[in-house]
């Protein structure tokens, strides 16, 4: 293999590896902040580290890291540019250039990302970067805008590329409603992305002027407001959090129909109900995160029945996800058990955000441990394990060979297990006690000191099913036993092709015929 | 500065204007009380409660003032002429209170006779009147307002602000100045009313009240830029979409053949 | 209120006639003051039920589909026909229906405990509160001062008007189930209901700095005489110490207790 024709490729396969290995490495390094967070609250007082700042950096890089660095481009980056041109026959995205300059972007942001570990004023200003803590403070809130505006334009340059790849390069015969569901998931996200990153971008951008060059924008002395900012950032950063659950509903979705050889049920539902859905409610549904601010007692309220409304679109995904299972011919190999682990996850997550959404319940539970247990639950596993499972799933038409069963098995059974016993507990210890979030020390909360420990324990489970995955894909790619073009039987487009598939995709454009489907597993 | 000595320009008399200065983070949000009775120029006795429902623009002077005084009250009412959102009387009320114990009724109506500024018309959304118990100190300390008798000056040294009153009696904003205007008024007059969503008509105000913040160090109202420029970003998010796809249909259409090979 | 009241039943309407009983428990009367967090511990266990309910039964299909359809030699699964149009459109709109019907449900509860949670009772204790890295402030209406240690009596609503000096912070008092953040440049209000004398964790909920962790406080809680007894002594201490260095203007207290309004303040101060 040739490092240069890797770094200058612009073939989106490649680029979808080079996302995929940026964005795990990303989560090994947020992924090591979180078992370090985990090991400082494993006691009372101060255990590996007596300064608090340093915590408060782990902080932020566990967040920012996770977010920015890992899910959105695992996401984004590496599932849409890997799958997106096979599933609609294309043979490469629209602009590969501008492809390729997009993950270049995005790994001068990752890099800029881990510069925290290495400058002597690193930022601890949360993934959020509220002022005016953000302008005061000591830390280098320069790093943190720049890798939000870094990765934040790669973004914008992939969003224009996919939707208009997805627009315009189908295969010929492949109509709107034969697209695979993860095209649709993939093309709502981005349609979210171009249109509110922007405004994250503005938010970040005018926090660093305010700090570096004395402007007043978020300075309530002089005419700024310190809640414009949280407006501006939930603005987007809500929607983000639908970038991601989009197409890890996508992913799952397409796992679920291929391993129960069976059609997605209701697939209308799910994606003019459930995708477009998410989109349009998207936007207006950002106060929650804004409930204890003093922001205006009628939109709490308003956004309040708005939140609650987000419950239809997801219900319908939802039932379409169970409805496939339905009279189907299910196998359980390993992507399928990741996508049934982020199904039962996402249930318990989804469903703890109900309470969330009612203002007048958030008013208790907001900030609090609950909080950071809910959105674990939905983002942290759920999101994780589903990309996983799109690893896993895709695993061998990306190296030609397939992943070790046995060892795919046992690392599911660690990350299961260990995510509960860490965010269940989490939940349990929010609501109980009201443990706040973000605290470097629980000193005026003894009584906690028992969960504190069972939810380090799960940390270090957790962490060692990562750790078998990662091992496992590793020795997989490098000595696996050979996969064929299509091991898991599957009718969608991307099977259609060798493994791994050659530039260009197919030698000849695929036709579809006119009974076609992705999901085609009736017998005729 | 805020604060000016009534009479002439400061010059005759150093004052440290910090002595009247009215701490803001201290009063903002401060409640008035609704029993305390005043008396109009009319002679009618009226509780300051009866007045709220509504926002009140609160206007401490002394009807013995030849200086500032009569200025802020035509200053007020020459404003208020051009303020056309809302309508003193029913949208919102204006109170001028003497701060000076010796004032009574009849003072307060020849203030009003000889300030003569306040148009006939205004009279029913505006009154002129004293603390019925004379206790003036406690009834402007409620907002925070300080003022002194200067023997030099042979006047009160005071400072010149608009107290705004939201419509359960709280303080939500100061504007000082003997120079107004109506823009100000208004946004000062949405501040202090901003919790209202019943009237179609507020969302208008609340949007407008949303674009602009409160500059405290420069008293005065400016847009809220962040705000603005965030929106502005939200457009150039969706007109980059829309540009991208048809920028790209148009190239497509062009070289449709081109694109399969 | 009553607005609001009427706004609720109508989504209610919507919802089902049995909940409507659920509606009118926190409702909050003039002569009984509602306690917002013993409310809120009774719409949480209702949300919980109602998310448990709906949590266990999808697990449970879930469970079953995966068990009873998984490939078995000889039996014959998969490709199931695409669904009628008619049934496509009835497995959206009652699904959704349902959804809807649940979270407007849930949301009416919520809009009813919150209203409850905003309107602060007539009678009540206010007291100023300026937050700073890293203490609390309070100020009473008397001007006494404390820092971190919230004294109040028993039984009487306490209202905190609420700024802070420098970054966020937020006043959380996990015990009465209430927070509200309080930040430079604009004021904001939570109150809460203290009936027994006792102390109470106040602790920060906002990220606010390095030792965000270890700015907390208390409410203390006293019987009302005592109370009183503390309140007037140290409000005569600060007298004294105003007198002390000569009659100079400006330093008497500030405003004369607010108790006693004659109308409901149900609004928020700025």
């Amino acid at each position: 293999m040739n490092l240069k024709e890797w770094v200058f490729t612009t073939d989106h396969k490649r680029v979808g590896i080079l996302y995929l290995i940026g964005s795990v490495a990303a989560f090994v390094v947020a992924g090591i902040m979180a078992l370090l967070m985990r090991a400082e609250l494993s006691a009372m007082g101060p255990t590996l580290t007596a300064n608090p700042t340093t915590y408060n950096v782990w902080l932020y890089a566990h967040g920012a890291v996770m977010i920015l660095g890992f899910q959105i481009p695992a996401l984004t980056g590496f599932a849409a540019n890997y799958a997106i041109p096979l599933m609609i026959g294309a043979k490469d995205v629209a602009f590969p250039r501008l492809n390729a300059f997009s993950v270049w972007l995005f790994y001068m942001g990752v890099i800029l990302a881990l510069l925290t570990f290495v400058i002597p004023d690193p930022p601890d200003v949360l993934w959020t970067g509220y002022p005016p803590y953000s302008t005061i403070t000591t830390g280098n809130t320069a790093l943190y805008t720049f890798t939000v505006l870094l990765i934040g334009f790669a973004s914008i340059i992939a969003g224009v590329n996919f939707i208009t790849t997805i627009a315009y390069m189908r295969a010929k015969g492949l109509t709107w409603n034969k697209l695979n569901f993860f095209v649709w998931s993939i093309l709502g996200s981005f349609v979210m992305q171009l249109i509110y990153v922007p405004v994250l971008g503005t938010a970040v951008l005018l926090v660093s002027f305010d700090k570096y060059l004395g402007t007043h924008f978020f300075d309530p002395t002089m005419g700024g407001d310190v809640l414009t900012y949280q407006n501006l950032f939930w603005f987007y950063s809500h929607p983000a959090v639908y970038v991601i659950f989009l197409p890890f509903m996508g992913i799952i979705m397409d796992i679920f129909a291929t391993f129960s050889k069976n059609r997605i049920f209701n697939y209308k539902a799910a994606v003019y109900g459930g995708v477009w859905g998410i989109v349009i409610i998207s936007g207006e549904v950002w106060i929650h995160h804004l409930y204890v601010t003093g922001m205006p007692d009628w939109l709490r309220i308003g956004q309040m029945v708005t939140t609650l409304m987000i419950s239809v679109p997801v219900g319908l995904m939802t039932i379409s996800l169970v409805g496939t299972l339905y009279k189907g011919s299910i196998t359980f190999e390993t992507p399928m058990l990741y996508a049934l682990g982020t199904m039962f996850l996402f249930l318990v997550g989804g469903l703890t955000g109900i309470p969330l959404a009612v203002t007048s319940l958030t008013v208790n539970l907001s900030e609090t441990y609950y909080v950071v247990g809910h959105f674990h639950y939905v983002m942290a596993v759920a999101g994780s394990l589903a990309i996983f499972s799109g690893v896993y799933y895709w695993f061998p038409k990306m190296t030609g060979r397939m992943v070790n069963e046995t060892w795919g098995r046992i690392a599911f059974v660690f990350t299961f297990v260990g995510a509960n016993v860490i965010f269940w507990t989490m939940m349990n210890v929010g609501v109980k006690e009201g443990l706040p979030r973000r605290y470097y020390d629980w000193a005026q909360f003894p009584q906690v000191a028992h969960d504190q420990m069972v939810m380090t324990i799960g940390s270090v489970i957790i962490g060692i099913g990562f750790a078998i995955m990662l091992l496992n894909w590793i020795l997989s790619a490098a000595f696996g036993k050979k996969a064929g073009d299509n091991p898991w039987e599957s009718k969608s487009l991307e099977w259609t092709t060798a493994s791994p598939p050659p530039h260009g995709n197919w030698p000849k454009p695929p036709v579809l015929a006119d009974d076609w489907s992705p999901y085609a597993y009736a017998k005729r | 500065m805020s604060a000016h000595a009534v009479h002439e320009p400061a010059r005759s008399v150093t004052v440290d204007a910090s002595v009247i200065q009215i701490d803001e983070p201290r009063y903002l949000g401060a409640e008035v009380r609704r029993d305390t009775v005043l008396t109009d120029s009319d002679g009618r006795d009226f509780k300051l409660g009866d007045l709220l429902g509504k926002p009140v623009i609160m206007l401490l002077s002394y009807y013995g003032c030849d200086g500032t005084c009569p200025t802020m009250n035509a200053e007020l009412a020459r404003v208020l002429a051009g303020v056309s959102r809302f309508r003193l009387g029913p949208d919102y009320r204006v109170l001028t209170v003497s701060f000076d114990a010796r004032d009574s009724q009849q003072t307060a109506a020849q203030f009003l006779a000889k300030a003569g500024a306040v148009p006939a018309a205004m009279r029913d959304g505006w009154r002129h009147a004293v603390v019925k118990d004379r206790n003036v100190k406690g009834f402007a300390d409620q907002v925070g307002y300080k003022f002194f008798w200067s023997d030099a000056a042979k006047a009160f040294m005071h400072p010149n602000v608009l107290v705004f009153l939201t419509p359960t009696g709280r303080v939500a904003r100061y504007i000082y100045g003997t120079r107004m205007d109506a823009r100000t008024i208004e946004l000062a007059l949405i501040d202090a009313d901003w919790n209202r969503i019943t009237e179609t008509a507020s969302v208008f105000d609340m949007l407008t009240g949303a674009c602009f913040s409160y500059n405290y160090v420069e008293g005065k109202y400016v847009p809220n830029y962040a705000q603005l420029i965030g929106i502005g970003s939200l457009v150039s998010g969706l007109v980059m979409m829309m540009l991208g796809m048809l920028g790209y249909r148009f190239r497509w259409t062009l070289s449709r053949r081109g694109m399969h090979e | 209120m009553n607005k609001h009241s009427k706004i609720g039943a109508g989504l209610l309407a919507l919802a089902g006639s049995a909940q409507a009983l659920a509606l009118d428990k926190y409702i909050p009367t003039t002569d009984r003051i509602g306690d917002p967090a013993a409310g809120w511990n009774h719409l949480w266990s209702e949300v919980l039920v109602d998310i448990t309910i709906m949590g266990v039964l999808f697990a449970v299909v879930l469970a079953y589909l995966m068990v009873k359809f998984r490939r078995r030699p000889g039996v014959e699964g998969g490709g199931v026909k695409e669904l009628s149009v008619g049934a496509a459109i009835g497995w959206a709109i009652i699904p959704a229906f349902i959804f809807l019907a649940d979270d407007l449900f849930v949301a009416a509860n919520g809009w009813q405990l919150w209203n409850l949670q905003r309107t602060v009772p007539a009678d009540r204790l206010e007291v100023r509160l300026e937050s700073g890295m890293y203490s609390w402030d309070y100020t009473y209406p008397n001007g006494v001062r404390t820092q971190n240690v919230l004294k109040v009596p028993a039984g009487k609503p306490v209202l905190l008007r609420m700024t802070s000096r420098d970054t966020i912070h937020n006043h959380y008092m996990p015990d009465f189930k209430v927070k509200e953040d309080s930040m430079p440049g604009r004021i904001t209000y939570l109150w809460f209901y203290p009936k027994e004398p006792g102390k109470h964790l106040v602790t920060c909920n906002e990220y606010c700095g390095v030792s965000h962790s270890y700015m907390s406080g208390q409410v203390e809680v006293m019987p009302p005489e005592q109370y009183q007894a503390w309140y007037e002594e140290e409000g005569a201490k600060l007298k004294a110490a105003a007198a002390a260095p000569a009659a100079t203007e400006g330093s008497a207290p500030a405003a004369a207790p607010t108790a006693g309004a004659a109308a409901q303040d149900n609004k928020k101060p700025a």
